[in-house]
C-alpha cells in the first residue's frame, strides 16, 4: 500500500492543510496590518520629527540665547575680540548657523567671528521688544533670526544676532529621511525574514499538530486492524487498549467482548472436540494427538513410552442390567479413581465405551509400570456406590512399550489392545505386557477366525460340530 | 657545567637591566600660549611630539609626553630639574631662561608664519596726534602679553632705549609722563583696542599688522618700528646627551622634507623651515640678551 494512501498520512495532510491555511491567513492579515501600519508611520514619524525638531530648536535657541548673553558679557566688555571669535566658533560648531554677529550697544558689528571681520562697524537694526534674558526668535523666509542681549542684569552692552537657515532643518530632515529609509529597509528585510520563518514554523507546526491529531485518530484504528487480523488468524488472546470513552473506545470494548466470546466458544469447541463429555478425560482424538507427540518426543530423547490399554470387566452386564445412567455414572467414578492415581504428566484418556488408555512418558524400565498397573487394578477394589448400590467392577490392562514393542503409533495401540485381551484371558483384574508370543497367538487366532469365517461362508462346517 | 646556566642568566639579566636603565629618552617642552586652555597646547604640539616619537624610536630614543609649562618660571624650573630636554619658544622667553639658569642652548631657528625674523611696529589711530615714540609719554600703550617677544619685549626694549619709562595701567604713579601699559591678550585685541580708543597705541609683530582686519587697519597707522629679532627657536638643555641632541636636531632638520613632518610643523606653530643658527644669529641673540638684561634692571624712574 502506498504510504500516501494510509489513513494517518491522509489525515495528517488534511489537518495540516487546514491549519496551514488558517494560520497563514492570520499571519497574512497580521503582516499586512503591521506592514501598512509601519509604512504609514514613516511619514508620521518624519513629520512629527520635523515639528518636534523645530520646536526643540526654538526652545534650545531661546535657552542658548539666555546662556550666551551671560557668557559673552566678559569678552565683549573687555573688547576681547579673540575670545569673542572663539565663542562664535563654538556657536558655529554647535548650531551651524549662517552667520553670528556680535553687535555693540548701538547695533554696530564688533565681530562676525572671522579674523578679517568684513562686517566690522556695520549697523544692524534690532527688534524693539528685545529685553535681557528674553531671546527673540524671528522667522524669516531664509530661516530664523535669533536675537539676544549681552549684558549683566539689566545693563546691556551689546547684542548677538544669529542667522539660522532652513538648510539646517532640510539637512536634518534629509538625514531623518535617510535614516528612516534605512530603518525601513532594515525593517522590510527583517519582516521578510520573519515572514519566511513564520511560514516555515507554521508548516512545521501544522504538520506536527496534524500528525499528532492523525495519530490520535489512526492509532486506535491501526491497533484494531492489527487485532482483527490476529483474530482472523485465530489468535483471540490479543486485546485492544480501551483508552477513551468515545466511539473508538466503545468500538474497542465491543471488539474485546466479541473476542472474549469467540475465545469462550472456541474453548468450548476445543473441549467438545478433545475431551470426553462424560468423564472430562481426553477423548480418542486428543489421545492420538498426545500419543503422537509422546512418541515424537521419545524418539528425540531416546526414551520409552508405555501405553496402558484398560477395559472394564463386566461393564456391559452392569450397563444392560442397571441402565445407561448407572453405566455412565460408573464410568465417571472410574475416571475419577484413575485420575487420582496417575501423574499430572501422564495422559489418561477415554477411548470410548468402557475402554481407557494411559500414556506414561519418560520410562527407563518396566518396573514402575507394574506398580502403576497394580495401583489401577487396586483402585477398583472398593465398590462404587451408585444409585444406592454397591457396584463391584474390575479392570483388565494391556501394556505395550514404544519402541520396544512397536515404533508406529497404530501398532503400539494394537499391541496394547492385544495385551489387554491377553490380560482378560487371565481373568478379571489382571494386567499383561505385550510379548511376541501374544502377537503370534493373536495372528493365529486371527487366521483361525478367518478360516472359520470362510468355512461358514462356504457351509463347510458340519452342523453337528456346532 | 651545571652552574654555568644560572650564572649566564644572572649576567644576561644584569646586562639587560643596565641597558634598560640607560635607555635614551627625550622630552620636548612648550609654554602654553593659553594657560587657561591646556588642550590648545596639546592640539598644537601633540602631532609634533608624535612625529618625534616615531622618528626617534628608529634611533632607539624614547620620547616622553609633551611637557606643557604654564609660564616661564615653571618651564625654567623643569629644565633645571632635567625634566625637559628641549624648548620651542620665542627669542625673549628663551633668552630669559638662558639668562636665569644658563642651562639652555638655542640651537635651531624655526621659520614661523613665513618669517625668519621679524620686528615690532608701533601703531596708533590714524587720527591720533602720536607721530613717534616720544609722543607716547603720558599715554597708554597696549601689549599682547608679558611673555610676548614682539608684542611686549621688543617694543618695551625700544621704548626704554628711547628713555621712556613705563608703568602698568592702573598702578599709582606721580609721574604723568610715564607711559601706561596694559595687556590685551592677543594681537587682534590690541588692534581693536587702539581702534576703539581703549588704548592710544599698540605694538606687535609686523606680520600681524598685515593680518588684522582691513576695516580696523584702515583706521590705524604705523608710527615706529623696532630692530629685528629671530622668529622662533629650538633650544636644548645643556644636560642632554650629545648623541640624543644630534639625533633630535637631525630629525628636526629633516622634518620639512617629509609630508608628515610638514603637517606636524604646520600644526605646531605654522613652522615652514628649520635651520641651524648662524654665528650672526648667535651674535644677534647676544645683543638681545644684553637688552633683556637691561630690562631686568628696575626702571629707575619707577
Amino acid at each position: 500500500m502506498s504510504p500516501l494512501r494510509g489513513i494517518s498520512v491522509r489525515y495528517t495532510l488534511f489537518i495540516a492543510s487546514i491549519l496551514l491555511a488558517a494560520m497563514g491567513l492570520v499571519l497574512l492579515l497580521a503582516g499586512y496590518f503591521v506592514f501598512e501600519g509601519t509604512n504609514s508611520l514613516r511619514a508620521d514619524l518624519t513629520e512629527s520629527f520635523s515639528s518636534v525638531q523645530i520646536g526643540h530648536d526654538i526652545d534650545a535657541l531661546r535657552a542658548s540665547g539666555a546662556y550666551l548673553g551671560d557668557r559673552l558679557f566678559d569678552p565683549l566688555y573687555a573688547l576681547d575680540v579673540s575670545a569673542l571669535n572663539e565663542e562664535i566658533a563654538r556657536i558655529e560648531s554647535w548650531l551651524s548657523p549662517d552667520s553670528v554677529l556680535i553687535l555693540d550697544a548701538d547695533g554696530g558689528v564688533v565681530t562676525d567671528g572671522t579674523r578679517e571681520n568684513p562686517e566690522h562697524g556695520r549697523r544692524y537694526p534690532l527688534p524693539g521688544d528685545l529685553s535681557p534674558g528674553a531671546p527673540l526668535v524671528e522667522t524669516v523666509p531664509s530661516g530664523r533670526l535669533v536675537y539676544f542681549t549681552i549684558g549683566y542684569g539689566e545693563a546691556i552692552i551689546g547684542y548677538a544676532r544669529i542667522a539660522l537657515s532652513n538648510a539646517r532643518n532640510r539637512v536634518l530632515l534629509q538625514a531623518m529621511h535617510t535614516r528612516v529609509a534605512g530603518a525601513w529597509q532594515s525593517f522590510v528585510r527583517r519582516f521578510v525574514s520573519i515572514a519566511w520563518i513564520s511560514v516555515l514554523v507554521t508548516v512545521v507546526v501544522s504538520l506536527l499538530i496534524g500528525w499528532r491529531l492523525s495519530v490520535s485518530l489512526s492509532r486506535p484504528l491501526r491497533d484494531m486492524n492489527r487485532v482483527v487480523e490476529q483474530y482472523a488468524a485465530g489468535n483471540l488472546e490479543h486485546k485492544l487498549p480501551e483508552r477513551s470513552h468515545d466511539e473508538l473506545g466503545r468500538l474497542a470494548r465491543s471488539l474485546n467482548q466479541m473476542a472474549s466470546q469467540q475465545e469462550r466458544a472456541r474453548d468450548q469447541l476445543m473441549l467438545l472436540a478433545n475431551y470426553d463429555n462424560l468423564t472430562r478425560l481426553p477423548n480418542r482424538h486428543l489421545f492420538y494427538d498426545r500419543l503422537r507427540l509422546a512418541i515424537a518426543k521419545a524418539k528425540r530423547g531416546r526414551c520409552q513410552v508405555a501405553l496402558f490399554f484398560l477395559d472394564l470387566d463386566r461393564f456391559k452386564e452392569i450397563n444392560d442390567a442397571l441402565g445407561h445412567d448407572v453405566g455412565d455414572e460408573l464410568l465417571s467414578g472410574v475416571a475419577a479413581r484413575l485420575s487420582a492415581i496417575v501423574r499430572d504428566t501422564d495422559t489418561l484418556a477415554r477411548m470410548g465405551g468402557d475402554e481407557f488408555t494411559l500414556i506414561v512418558e519418560g520410562i527407563l524400565d518396566d518396573r514402575p509400570l507394574h506398580s502403576i498397573a497394580r495401583k489401577m487394578i487396586d483402585a477398583f477394589g472398593p465398590p462404587f456406590a451408585i444409585a444406592g448400590r454397591q457396584l463391584v467392577v474390575s479392570v483388565s490392562i494391556g501394556i505395550a512399550i514404544y519402541p520396544h514393542d512397536a515404533e508406529r503409533l497404530e501398532t503400539l495401540i494394537k499391541h496394547a489392545d492385544t495385551a489387554m485381551y491377553a490380560a482378560k484371558a487371565l481373568g478379571p483384574g489382571h494386567f499383561r505386557f505385550f510379548t511376541r508370543e501374544l502377537q503370534e497367538i493373536a495372528h493365529r487366532r486371527l487366521a483361525l477366525a478367518h478360516v472359520l469365517r470362510r468355512a461358514v461362508d462356504r457351509h463347510e462346517l458340519d452342523d453337528r460340530a456346532s | 657545567m651545571r652552574p654555568i646556566l644560572p650564572i649566564a642568566l644572572v649576567l644576561c639579566c644584569a646586562v639587560w637591566s643596565v641597558a634598560a636603565c640607560a635607555e635614551a629618552s627625550f622630552r620636548l617642552g612648550v609654554i602654553n600660549e593659553r594657560p587657561d586652555r591646556p588642550s590648545d597646547a596639546l592640539k598644537q604640539y601633540g602631532p609634533l611630539n608624535d612625529y618625534l616619537s616615531r622618528r626617534l624610536a628608529e634611533r632607539d630614543i624614547l620620547v616622553g609626553d609633551l611637557f606643557i609649562g604654564q609660564d616661564l618660571d615653571e618651564m625654567a624650573a623643569a629644565i633645571e630639574r632635567g625634566e625637559v630636554d628641549a624648548l620651542a619658544e620665542g627669542v625673549m622667553p628663551t633668552l630669559s631662561i638662558r639668562r636665569r639658569s644658563g642651562t639652555i642652548l638655542p640651537t635651531l631657528l624655526l621659520w614661523r608664519k613665513g618669517q625668519r625674523q621679524y620686528h615690532a611696529v608701533f601703531f596708533a589711530r590714524r587720527d591720533s596726534a602720536i607721530q613717534g615714540l616720544q609722543d607716547l609719554r603720558g599715554r597708554r600703550i597696549v601689549f599682547e602679553s608679558p611673555r610676548s617677544t614682539s608684542a611686549y619685549f621688543l617694543p618695551l626694549a625700544s621704548m626704554r632705549a628711547q628713555g621712556l619709562h613705563l608703568t602698568p595701567s592702573g598702578a599709582p604713579s606721580s609721574d604723568p609722563a610715564r607711559v601706561r601699559y596694559l595687556f590685551a591678550g592677543s594681537e587682534l585685541n590690541q588692534a581693536y583696542w587702539v581702534q576703539a580708543g581703549r588704548a592710544d597705541a599698540g605694538a606687535f609683530n609686523n606680520g600681524d599688522w598685515e593680518r588684522i582686519p582691513a576695516s580696523v587697519r584702515q583706521e590705524l597707522r604705523i608710527f615706529g618700528r623696532t630692530r629685528s629679532v629671530l622668529r622662533w627657536l629650538l633650544s636644548f638643555s645643556t644636560g642632554l646627551d650629545v648623541r640624543i641632541r644630534e639625533a633630535v636636531i637631525r630629525v628636526f632638520l629633516d622634518m620639512p622634507e617629509e609630508a608628515e613632518g610638514r603637517v606636524a610643523l604646520e600644526a605646531a606653530a605654522r613652522i615652514a623651515r628649520i635651520e641651524r643658527l648662524t654665528d650672526a644669529d648667535r651674535a644677534d641673540l647676544d645683543y638681545w640678551s644684553d637688552v633683556l638684561g637691561r630690562l631686568d634692571r628696575p626702571d629707575d624712574a619707577d
